[in-house]
């Protein structure tokens, strides 16, 4: 039997038992509940006493708490904030703390029953901070865009999947003489009418199109709105498409009626440049000839030698404003192709009779294979000839004295494949991407033979472009360059 | 027989000179009109055998003095080279579709291809 003493001894036991644990459980109390913080509580020595938290572990672990004292986890100058919650029994505010890759957000507050002692509460906002930076990021972009829509120099729609206008922009308005609460959420097709650029044509599906799943090239168009008002825009379209499902289109386009009016200007301004510049040109050119005819006496070799001189370099220069002329009008789009049923063959003899005499000039000789058969295609017989007259003329003018050139037809089901080939000067490596830019000669020709403008194969491609047709070719240096020329054999449908 | 007659209608004289002691040199007899207006009377009144018309011109255009030449009974046969430095292939084809007997670039062509085509259109 227990002594009476020991009973005491035994209660008193008890007694600091359930008073301690009473502790404890006040203690733990005070920490929030479900509180995914980690909550450590220390004196004002900075030794941990007690920590609380579900994953605590977790946390202890990353931030690698060896000992038990916070200056280990966080420096020094902390104790004064502490000292400065101790003294005041007062609350911080979070502060932050970046520690290795975490960023933690650190609150003290004084432990009332226990003067002396902190509970700080360590938040890790690692996961949060980089949530808010994401959001602060997506505001940005979507402020961005916000700001590139509302302030881009082309006028948008934004039409739904039943071709209602769902969105627009300021410039969009402007350019149409439009009221934004008068043509939100109606239908597109009532209250603009668009026609094509010459005003004969309606585009009635047009909407129709980009609301189901079709894209519309850029493309020149004549608005008309409800008042019978004309607007000349430029018009690109896009369907809006979301995991197959189509949603709308967006059109986009700016008003072209200044660039038409420019446009309109520079076409009068070449034509009558190209007249005046062509007048003196023909005087020149009939002059000359009069005088070498040496009706008005005599010339001596010299005076001969001298005026030819003259007389080729106005060829050139004729032959200079025609190719100035050509490039302009291809690029304002002035040439439409016709399509007829030609056949190759007769055009590239008469090509060939036309350069003969330059051929004889320069002892060269030309070999053709497959022009006696008919080639029929079905283009434009100007264009065609003139890509003939450039490459085969470039072939002798580019070969040397006694050279020789092969021209080779040959055709298949869809289209006819022409070879010219010549063993002159060929094209350096270096310079053989920039053979069909505008004004760009080889330097190795430059040096000899200074006739030439830089524009004949510009054109040939331009006009190869027109008629659906294809250029490429093989160029070795001092070997020689052969041209590759497809035409297709019926028109494109 | 006959000198034929050549009626230039070219407002600019250099090139109409010059034409001119060409076409003299070749035997043709030339008359010369300065604007359209004038280049449609001398043709109504003295038809010429075969009338060289510019389409730049002053007063009455080339493309107008074309037309009346064409739709009068007294000028209708005459045949009508084009002779200018402005337009394009496509006029050019407008014009041959329309009547004219050849349509020619003067920087393109030399005096000795004029004389070569008037003789062929006279033939």
């Amino acid at each position: 039997m227990p002594s009476k003493q020991q009973k005491i001894r035994d209660s008193k036991k008890i007694l600091e038992e359930k008073k301690k644990l009473q502790e404890e459980v006040l203690i733990l109390s005070q920490y929030p509940k479900a509180n995914p913080d980690l909550v450590l509580r220390m004196n004002k020595k900075g030794k941990i006493l007690d920590s609380h938290n579900f994953y605590k572990k977790k946390l202890l672990k990353e931030l690698q708490v060896t000992s038990k004292n916070i200056y280990s986890i966080f420096p020094k100058n902390y104790k004064s904030e502490i000292n400065k919650t101790l003294k005041n029994n007062k609350q911080t505010n979070d502060f932050e703390y970046t520690f290795k890759d975490k960023i933690l957000e650190i609150q003290y507050s004084p432990f009332n029953d226990r003067p002396g002692e902190v509970f700080i509460r360590i938040k890790d906002s690692t996961e949060r901070k980089k949530l808010e930076n994401k959001l602060i990021q997506v505001d940005d972009k979507k402020e961005r865009l916000n700001f590139i829509l509302k302030n881009l120099g082309e006028g948008f729609f934004i039409l739904d999947k039943d071709g209602k206008i769902i969105d627009t922009n300021k410039i969009a308005l402007q350019i149409l003489n439009a009221d934004r609460a008068k043509i939100i959420n109606k239908q597109f097709d009532n209250i603009f009418k668009i026609f094509d650029e010459k005003y004969k044509e309606e585009k009635k599906n047009l909407i129709q199109n980009v609301i189901s799943n079709k894209s519309i090239k850029k493309t020149k168009l004549i608005l008309i709105n409800r008042d019978n008002n004309q607007f000349n825009i430029s018009l690109c379209g896009f369907p809006i498409n979301k995991n197959g499902i189509n949603q709308g289109g967006v059109l986009v386009f700016h008003d072209i009626s200044l660039e038409d009016e420019i446009d309109k200007i520079k076409t009068e301004f070449v034509s009558i440049a190209s007249h005046q510049l062509r007048t003196p040109l023909a005087s020149i050119k009939w002059t000359l000839e009069l005088l070498l005819a040496e009706n008005k006496g005599l010339l001596n070799n010299r005076q001969k030698q001298l005026i030819s001189r003259i007389k080729e370099s106005n060829e050139n220069m004729i032959s200079l404003v025609n190719n100035l002329l050509k490039v302009s009008r291809i690029e304002y789009g002035k040439i439409t192709p016709k399509k007829l049923n030609l056949n190759l063959s007769e055009i590239i003899n008469k090509n060939i009779e036309e350069i003969k005499p330059s051929l004889q000039r320069k002892q060269q000789k030309i070999k053709t294979q497959g022009l006696n058969e008919k080639h029929e295609i079905n283009s434009d017989p100007q264009l065609v000839y003139q890509i003939f007259q450039n490459l085969l003329s470039n072939a002798s003018k580019y070969s040397r004295v006694k050279g020789d050139i092969k021209l080779k037809v040959k055709k298949d089901k869809q289209s006819t494949l022409l070879e010219i080939t010549d063993n002159g000067f060929g094209i350096p490596k270096n310079q053989q991407h920039r053979l069909f830019q505008k004004f760009f000669r080889a330097d190795n020709v430059i040096l000899k033979e200074t006739e030439g403008t830089g524009l004949g194969l510009y054109l040939v491609k331009s006009f190869l472009e027109l008629l659906d047709g294809e250029i490429w070719f093989d160029s070795k240096y001092n070997k020689g360059t052969t041209f590759y020329v497809k035409l297709p054999k019926n028109e494109k449908k | 027989m006959d000198k034929k007659t050549v009626l230039i209608i070219e407002d600019d004289k250099f090139l109409s000179d010059t034409l001119k002691e060409k076409l003299n040199q070749e035997g043709y007899v030339t008359k010369h009109a300065i604007d359209g207006k004038s280049g449609y009377e001398i043709a109504v009144n003295s038809s010429p055998d075969i009338i060289m018309l510019d389409l730049f011109l002053p007063v009455v255009s080339g493309v107008t003095v074309f037309e009346r030449l064409k739709k009068s009974f007294k000028t209708a046969r005459i045949p009508i080279i084009i002779l200018t430095n402005t337009t394009d292939d496509i006029t050019a084809n407008e014009f041959k579709l329309a009547g004219a007997d050849a349509f020619l670039f003067k920087s393109n062509t030399s005096l000795k291809d004029i004389v070569k085509i008037i003789k062929k259109n006279l033939e």
